[in-house]
């Protein structure tokens, strides 16, 4: 099994490539930088395998350096070899006729799980001290946990689940304090199972809810307050047009890097 | 690594950017790849939305529907002038829906003030030319050219510098410009790396080069931005009362309305009739007059506030000021005044003198302890060594200089000090000597002042002043002073050492004492205090300031605290631990950042507390959103101002306090209010019954009803919305938030008492005109349409006398009306004047008669009217009475 980051002479690759690189790090996989030839100058694809290296040597990591002609033969790769998953970024503006690379693997349907990376602070990869995980009442899944786990472990971070329900009116907070500890008690009971493997794993979470007007609001509110350095957010291969989540709307306008974590099999 | 720990050439090379800058080439990928340097904007609220929106709630709809339905009958039944009817009712849904606007409508401005201090160009060093850019097109990795005055675009690290400040109180709120460097500092943090400027900054002095690091809502303003666009604070106590109020009332005339059309339907009274007669008891039923009497109240309220300093910006807000249960205050400018006072001194001889009157006073007495024969002359050479050493001067009024100098100078102005030093150099303060001294001539002696830290002073000491002479500093004296120094700084006292030398050097001086200056706690924060104290309300004193400092002006000022809590001690403490040392203890928190102030208020809220918080930094902008009364500063930011419910103009605590009791009374007066507007329904209301089910003539007609509800209603009203505070109102727990305005007691007094009484007058009126005029009952139709409009005259006359009445009696809720002050309520005075000119209008002027459906009355009839009134008010003053005595049997 390897993690596969692609890259190219966007800045953001390299940020992206870290994380895949700590991603690595926690499981003890081999990390393949794949780049695909465009219009990119290779000296810039050679300098950012160098510096990857280097740290991946800092970090114990074996990573190697592919060149493709073309898409297909990272489809290629993906069918061939056992890949846990592909990291990618995705710019913040896109020209309008041009396709993320992100967008092209999910209609492939290709079979791998996917992480693509939404960058706002160039060097924010480099070290990470508060993570937090936003999910919805208790819906969490096993991939999206370990995923997460995986960032906690490597750069030996404080996490935090940051569970948010809806309401359709203004959260009073002297009339919900009641019901806001009654959902936390129903949140954690049923997340016991990830606690528990987060103390055989000698990890530790914190475990936050909050009743919210605006979802999206509520959330970045939360990060803001609290200095955080990454989100991971969970994402579904297939979108419905009508419901926008308000989760991976988070996604969207991010404040700090988030990673968006699209597992294969769409059961989150 | 984090990017501030990153030398130079890393910085470049990390950042693929270089002396000369990006290549313009390069920045359009970059800005695709991590988005423009923008800061997210909340969309804006549209005027025009808003105000339509008023127009298709529950309420106005009914009316909508009343209004449409009388031009139905009118097109029926056209010489019946329900026309007229509808236009009335379009008119209360006009004024009702304006006012709903002009009270809900808050403009959220936060952001606009905030985005001020972004700027809307750069320098940038781009392909090895500076230029100018638009700050939208900054990209990480661009060489930023800093200069003096500039507000900066970006987070970015330097890599050049020349004496560079920023002012970076918009992120942390410390007002003192913050010295730059090439390093960090071994910061942890962005926002505490030394080596860095940030977006929303500015440039005090100096210049500087640096690299962007972060963009738009990476940066560290993007937090603050991110927190004053999200944060929100719902509906206030009082919008979400009004709205149950409405559907309440209109709910119950719409439900009145189905059943008596169904009744008369069924009854045999025909299809127009019916719905007409159900049209007439919705109209009876809902007080139009109900939202622009509060909302007018309410702007009343305001104005009083006003004029004690305090601005309020959501007149909803008023009322929430009532169930304020903490107030999370500022120490500096709030309780004290800001003005730094030289009020100890210590002469090295071992002499003590206290000083009286105000910091910048230039007049007050010296008060020795231990006094000797030389002590004034000691004390004239100290105050002559803190004057002379100084930049600061008071003249004429004007004051000018560091707040701690101008203390000392004015010490030495109320000793009557005359300046005759003659300065040739000054060496001025520095952090690395902490001192600063001047040298000249004085009486033709050389002379060198200095004063600083006491313990830099002390190291440069070789002599003091001691009461017969000069002598050797040696370890004894200076465990003497020492030991002055301590007893100072356990008082919070900011300490100086003073000394001086007889030629130009900072060392082998002779010490000439200690002063101890603090800033001055304000005259009348004890009484408010106390008052806060009384009215249940709890005090949090939140500062900048270290412990001791905050510790003692508190108990100075006489506040009420359990222990001192620092940021740090803070920081170490979970949400659930915090919010139950909250609910059990009252903190002092000293050295707090702002973004903690947040916190505190969340937590407090979540203990169902209704909070006050005052700030003025740009970074208090999401606390004062939190709050449930955001209290900005008047001589704070914009940001904050447009972040706060309420403008402090003179930052004085005080007025806070007054603020609250103004809050408090306008609950009482609105409570006052909708039980006078729920009473005069009731008038309304049972004549129409009564013409349903007893064979009696129509008594009043709609068109009365509208002018009883937003005609002679509606200035009665207004009086007893601007009525004063009652005598217990600050003596009274607070009003909790879930305490209703329409509760029990309301609907008991409105409808079953003072109501049932009105409609006694209305209908007393009535009937006794018409059988003294011959009328028998059993005859519905009087043929006569004369005597008719006399008879419904009377019934209205009925229920807008005693409504007079009711407004007086109203203008205590709990205590009788000759407790009061008869002339104290102009508003009513001037009202009810008004009121009985529109009586005699009705009874005279033709005009208002062929509108309103009125006529002449005799006197001898319209003594018919005078008993009410005086029942009215001699059974409510008596109900008042018991009740009180009941209620306060009840309290023991």
């Amino acid at each position: 099994m390897r993690v596969v980051s692609l890259i190219n002479s966007n800045m953001i690759c390299e940020t992206s490539s870290i994380y895949a690189l700590h991603y690595a790090k926690a499981f003890t996989l081999k990390l393949s930088l794949v780049h695909i030839k465009e219009n990119d100058k290779l000296s810039i694809i050679d300098k950012v395998f160098a510096d990857i290296k280097k740290l991946a040597a800092s970090l114990d990591v074996e990573v190697e350096l592919i060149i493709y002609e073309s898409f297909k033969e990272l489809e290629q790769l993906i069918l061939d070899k056992n890949i846990d998953i592909l990291f990618c970024s995705t710019k913040h503006e896109r020209p309008l006729f041009e396709q993320s690379f992100a967008k092209r693997v999910i209609q492939l349907g290709l079979r791998v799980d996917l992480a693509v990376v939404k960058v706002v602070k160039f060097a924010g990869a480099m070290s990470i001290e508060k993570i937090i995980m936003p999910i919805r009442g208790h819906q969490l899944s096993v991939k999206k946990f370990t995923f997460f786990t995986a960032f906690v472990n490597a750069y030996t971070a404080t996490a935090e689940i940051f569970s948010v329900d809806e309401i359709k009116q203004h959260p009073a907070a002297w009339l919900d304090a009641k019901a806001v500890k009654i959902k936390l008690q129903e949140v954690t009971f049923h997340l016991r199972h990830y606690f528990k493997l987060a103390v055989m794993m000698k990890m530790k979470f914190s475990l936050r809810h909050s009743y919210a007007l605006i979802e999206g609001d509520e959330l970045q509110s939360h990060i803001a307050r609290n200095s955080f350095d990454l989100a991971i957010v969970g994402g579904h291969h297939k979108k419905s047009i009508f419901h926008h989540h308000p989760i991976e709307a988070l996604f969207e306008k991010p404040m700090i890097n988030t990673i968006y974590f699209i597992p294969f099999n769409d059961d989150v | 690594m984090k990017s501030f720990e990153l030398s130079k050439s890393e910085l470049f090379d990390k950042f693929r950017s270089c002396e000369n800058g990006l290549k313009s080439s390069e920045v359009k990928s970059r800005q695709e790849q991590f988005g423009k340097n923008i800061i997210e904007k909340k969309a804006k609220k549209s005027y025009i939305k808003e105000y339509f929106g008023q127009y298709i709630q529950f309420f106005p709809i009914i009316l909508e529907v009343a209004g449409m339905l009388a031009f139905v009958a009118d097109f029926y039944e056209p010489q019946s002038s329900y026309d007229i009817l509808g236009y009335a009712i379009f008119g209360a849904v006009f004024i009702n829906a304006s006012f709903s606007f002009w009270q809900y409508f808050k403009a959220d401005r936060a952001m606009e003030a905030l985005l001020k201090l972004i700027p809307t160009n750069t320098k940038v060093k781009r392909d090895s030319t500076i230029q100018r850019i638009d700050a939208t097109d900054l990209v990480v990795g661009d060489i930023i050219i800093i200069e003096e005055g500039d507000k900066i675009a970006a987070d970015a690290v330097l890599i050049e510098i020349n004496e560079l400040y920023i002012n970076i109180s918009s992120l942390n709120g410390e007002s003192k410009p913050s010295k730059r460097g090439l390093t960090c500092s071994g910061a942890r943090r962005s926002i505490d790396a030394n080596n860095m400027v940030y977006a929303g900054t500015s440039t005090v002095n100096g210049s500087a080069i640096a690299i962007v690091v972060a963009t738009g809502m990476g940066t560290e303003f993007g937090k603050i931005a991110t927190l004053t666009r999200t944060i929100q604070k719902g509906m206030t106590p009082l919008e979400k009362e009004i709205v149950s109020m409405t559907r309440f009332f209109t709910t119950i005339a719409l439900v009145a309305g189905v059943v008596f059309f169904a009744l008369g339907y069924f009854s045999g009274k025909g299809f127009i009739i019916a719905a007409l007669f159900a049209l007439s008891l919705i109209v009876a039923n809902i007080p139009e007059g109900l939202l622009p009497t509060i909302t007018l109240s309410l702007s009343i309220a305001s104005q009083r506030m006003a004029k004690k300093n305090a601005l309020i910006k959501n007149l909803a807000s008023v009322q929430t000021l009532g169930s304020v249960t903490t107030i999370c205050t500022d120490k500096t400018g709030t309780l004290t005044k800001n003005e730094m006072a030289l009020q100890e001194i210590y002469l090295s001889g071992g002499e003590k003198i206290k000083i009286s009157g105000g910091g910048y006073e230039l007049e007050g007495t010296f008060s020795f302890e231990n006094e000797n024969s030389n002590s004034k002359e000691y004390l004239i050479q100290l105050l002559q060594s803190v004057w002379f050493n100084s930049r600061a001067f008071i003249e004429d009024g004007k004051r000018i200089g560091d707040p701690t100098e101008l203390a000392l100078v004015a010490a030495a102005h109320k000793y009557k000090i005359v300046n005759s030093f003659n300065k040739t150099k000054e060496n001025p303060f520095s952090s690395e000597r902490k001192m600063m001294s001047s040298f000249g001539e004085l009486d033709g002696k050389k002379r060198l002042f200095v004063k600083g830290a006491p313990e830099a002073i002390f190291e440069k000491t070789a002599y003091y002043q001691d009461v017969d002479g000069i002598k050797e500093f040696d370890d004894a004296a200076k465990q003497k002073v020492e030991k002055e120094l301590l007893a100072f700084e356990n008082r919070a006292y900011r300490v100086l050492a003073v000394a001086m030398n007889d030629k130009d050097a900072e060392d082998g001086l002779t010490l000439l004492g200690l002063v101890a200056i603090m800033d001055i706690a304000r005259s009348e924060v004890k009484e408010a205090l106390q008052k806060c104290y009384s009215a249940g309300i709890r005090i949090i004193m939140i500062t900048g300031d270290n412990a001791n400092t905050a510790a003692a002006i508190g108990r100075d000022i006489g506040l009420k605290f359990d222990t001192v809590l620092t940021g740090k001690e803070l920081e170490r403490l979970s949400d659930e631990v915090l919010q139950e040392m909250l609910k059990e203890k009252t903190f002092i928190f000293a050295r707090m950042a702002s973004n903690q102030k947040l916190r505190i208020a969340d937590l407090l809220q979540k203990n169902e507390e209704v909070v006050a918080m005052t700030g003025d930094g740009v970074n208090d902008a999401p606390s004062l959103k939190k709050a449930d009364i955001g209290i900005a500063m008047g001589s704070g930011s914009d940001v904050a101002k447009e972040a706060g419910d309420m403008i402090l103009l003179d930052d004085n605590f005080n007025s806070i306090v007054s603020a609250i009791e103004e809050g408090r009374t306008v609950y009482y007066n609105i409570k006052k209010v909708v039980t006078y507007v729920l009473s005069s329904n009731v008038p309304e209301i049972v004549p129409y019954i009564f013409s349903f089910f007893f064979k009696i003539p129509n008594p009043l007609s709609v068109i009365q009803m509208l002018s009883i509800d937003l005609g002679s209603n509606m200035l009665p009203g207004l009086g007893l919305g601007s009525e004063a505070p009652e005598k217990n109102i600050m003596k009274k727990p607070p009003i909790s938030k879930n305490e209703k305005i329409l509760d029990w007691e309301v609907f008991k007094r409105g409808y079953f008492f003072i109501g049932m009484i009105e409609a006694s007058a209305a209908m007393f009126a009535f009937i006794i005109f018409l059988l003294r005029h011959g009328w028998q009952y059993g005859q519905v139709d009087l043929h006569d349409p004369h005597l008719q409009a006399q008879a419904m005259t009377m019934t209205l006359l009925g229920a807008i006398t005693t409504h007079l009445a009711n407004s007086w009696s109203l203008r205590s809720w709990d205590f009788n009306i000759w407790t009061l002050r008869l002339t104290s309520n102009k508003t009513l005075i001037f009202s009810s004047f008004t009121v009985l000119v529109w009586m005699w209008a009705l009874l005279n002027v033709a005009s208002v008669q062929k509108v309103f459906n009125t006529a002449h009355v005799d006197a001898a009839d319209l003594l018919l009217l005078v008993p009410f009134p005086i029942i009215l008010l001699l059974s409510h003053e008596t109900y008042k009475y018991f009740r009180l005595k009941k209620l306060n049997l009840a309290d023991g």
